[in-house]
């Protein structure tokens, strides 16, 4: 039960390291483009950053979709049980 | 007239708790106390609008405390029996008013710790007083509606904190500006127009809490 | 297939504004001019950087351009020479006087030319009079025949400095609060109408609204921090309507927190549609009113925190009314899932 219990909470905490990572990815992105190349993000009327916001935007919903599927999966083993 | 009765009678009842356990109030005095005085420790020169700031942080921190056990308290069956007297809302009413109350004193012990303490950058006295009861009042208002809502959501000391510092910001912002008048750093052009405004805000969430509380109550 | 029409609507919008909010050109703007300061009586070339002005597909004659202060004081280019498709050569000779009796005045640069309309970099260059004569200096500058401005053919989205294409966030930015903000609203009418019958229905509703509204909340956060740092130089600003969000998310992260920390599904109902009902009265003053007090680097401060006139123009208004609608129907969607899970959940938990 303990150890169940335990496996549980590292799932759950995978989970949260992967969308930590996701937004540190998206972040480390965000900044190396600005160091290795300052004019990435400036170039072309600065259109690579409503890109960026649009990526963002995307990256919530799939985020929500993970959580929603996460929940349901839950729901699934205890129709299972 | 029965029910401004039953009001007078919760308020004396709630003072008389507060009395009769003196070690809350010699808790909260010796808090701020000892905060202003780490305060005056660390911040050998005080800016007013470093003065100010912290005046309000220290207010809600020890308001926070304070309204803590605002429905905690009421356990015991003695308590249980006043409230199957009383209204709903007599009840909230009650708070409201002792709460104000007890925050003006703390207000101004606050203040007076500052001026002792620290220094007193003070230019209109009574604009700041005037800040003090406004921030008593919306404080009081917010918080005595939060402490009901945290003391049913189980553990309430931590709920207490992150229910209510958000909630209180708007407020906070409002009595930030009319005290900054009271230490000249506003000009003071604006003075009755934020007073209006915030007595506004602080009426709808009297009705709004109004509204609400019996339904808290009942659970 | 026909209960679920409002579903396709979203799709429907949103594919319009992805493709129209991208598709949509800029009309053409100055980025920069140099150099900026120059001096009374000199005559100059200034090395103008245009942006979507097409300039490969106009000849030098068809260019005019004038200095102005005012758009009754104005003088022409000499000489206009297209360089290549971005930089453009004009000359212009520099009158000794000035029109102000100040020694330094500010003076916008407008460049006019058929199909792509006139543009302007307002106050981008400095000029510098050693000595001042008013009068002559309005005789001087009154030759610039500023008229007969041609207007850009088709339909465009306005250039504005710094902003240059990321005026198209307004789209997915903007849109997202606006669509924060009704769900919230329509998050506090099924607490009260909770309150009212207690039907557990409501509050399940209620609170898959908020669930979502806080996500939207969470994405205007961090898709404008990423259109801050392009144009305002930092992630994080002290500016008002940033912090008032910030703690607006708060606010509904301590209802979420609360949620969790009851137990009991009735009590957990009641007292956070009261908390919800109770932190929406609060959030209208932070983000109607407080927004009014302070300055703010958003569009529509001191004295208007509307978003609108100068700051909305028709042809966004054409792609950033439908994007308002399409998160709004995909937050509800998406709150929609939320709700049947909660349904499934709690008939488990019954059962």
């Amino acid at each position: 039960m303990k150890i169940k219990s335990l496996r549980k909470l590292v799932f759950t905490w995978n989970y949260r390291i992967a969308f930590l990572i996701c937004i540190l990815m998206f972040l480390s992105l965000d900044s190396s483009a600005q160091n290795a190349d300052a004019d990435f993000f400036q170039s072309i009327g600065k259109i690579y950053v409503v890109v960026a916001v649009v990526v963002a935007i995307f990256i919530g919903l799939i985020l929500f979709m993970w959580n929603l599927e996460r929940r349901i999966k839950k729901l699934e083993n205890q129709i299972g049980d | 007239m029965n029910q401004i009765n039953n009001v007078w009678h919760l308020i004396v009842k709630d003072f008389n708790i507060e009395i009769r356990q003196r070690y809350i109030l010699a808790s909260i005095l010796l808090y701020v106390i000892s905060t202003v005085f780490i305060i005056s420790k660390i911040l050998q020169t005080v800016s007013p609008m470093l003065w100010n700031a912290i005046f309000w942080i220290l207010f809600i921190f020890t308001a926070v405390n304070a309204m803590m056990k605002s429905f905690n308290q009421e356990i015991s069956s003695r308590e249980l029996y006043y409230y199957y007297l009383a209204s709903p809302v007599e009840i909230i009413i009650a708070k409201f008013i002792y709460n104000f109350i007890s925050l003006i004193i703390m207000g101004l012990l606050i203040f007076g710790s500052f001026i002792i303490f620290i220094n007193n950058p003070i230019d209109h006295f009574a604009i700041f007083i005037v800040g003090i009861i406004l921030g008593a009042l919306g404080v009081s208002v917010v918080f005595t509606l939060v402490s009901a809502i945290a003391s049913k959501g189980g553990n309430s000391a931590t709920l207490m904190s992150v229910l209510s510092i958000p909630l209180i910001l708007p407020i906070i912002l409002f009595n930030l500006r009319i005290t900054a008048m009271g230490l000249n750093i506003l000009g003071s052009t604006t003075f009755v127009n934020d007073i209006l405004m915030l007595l506004a805000i602080i009426i709808i969430l009297v009705g709004v809490s109004l509204i609400l509380f019996p339904q808290i109550w009942r659970t | 297939m026909k209960k679920n029409w409002w579903k396709f609507l979203a799709i429907i919008l949103m594919l319009y504004v992805l493709i129209l909010g991208f598709l949509m050109p800029l009309k053409p703007g100055i980025i920069s001019v140099s150099p900026q300061s120059l001096n009374a009586g000199s005559q100059i070339t200034l090395k103008v950087k245009t942006y979507n002005a097409k300039l490969e597909e106009l000849k030098s004659a068809d260019f005019r351009a004038w200095l102005l202060n005012d758009t009754s004081f104005a003088i022409a280019a000499s000489k206009i020479a297209v360089l290549n498709a971005q930089t453009i050569d004009i000359d212009f000779e520099i009158p000794t006087y000035l029109t102000s009796d100040d020694k330094i005045v500010d003076y916008s640069l407008v460049i006019d030319a058929p199909k792509i309309g006139s543009f302007v970099l307002p106050a981008s260059i400095i000029i510098k009079q050693d000595s001042i004569n008013v009068s002559k200096g309005k005789d001087l500058w009154s030759k610039g025949n500023f008229k007969h401005l041609n207007h850009y053919e088709g339909f465009a989205i306005p250039f504005r400095n710094i902003l240059y294409e990321t005026l198209r966030n307004t789209y997915f930015h903007v849109s997202l609060w606006f669509s924060m903000f009704i769900l919230y609203l329509v998050s506090v009418i099924y607490s009260i109408k909770f309150l009212r019958n207690k039907n557990q229905d409501f509050d399940t509703i209620g609170s898959s609204l908020v669930e979502v509204g806080t996500l939207f909340g969470v994405l205007g956060l961090i898709t404008g921090s990423i259109w801050a740092k392009n144009t305002w130089g930092t992630y994080w600003t002290t500016d008002v309507k940033l912090n008032m969000a910030a703690v607006s998310m708060m606010i509904y992260a301590a209802y979420l927190i609360l949620r969790s920390s009851i137990q009991d599904e009735d009590r957990k109902a009641i007292i956070s549609s009261a908390y919800n009902i109770f932190a929406f009265f609060i959030i209208i003053p932070l983000i109607f009113v407080i927004p009014r007090l302070t300055d703010s680097l958003h569009p529509g401060n001191g004295g208007n925190p509307g978003f609108g006139g100068e700051d909305l123009d028709n042809t966004l208004r054409l792609v950033f009314y439908p994007a308002i609608i399409a998160f709004t129907l995909m937050g509800f969607w998406m709150s929609n899932l939320i709700i049947r899970y909660k349904k499934i959940k709690q008939k488990l938990s019954e059962s």
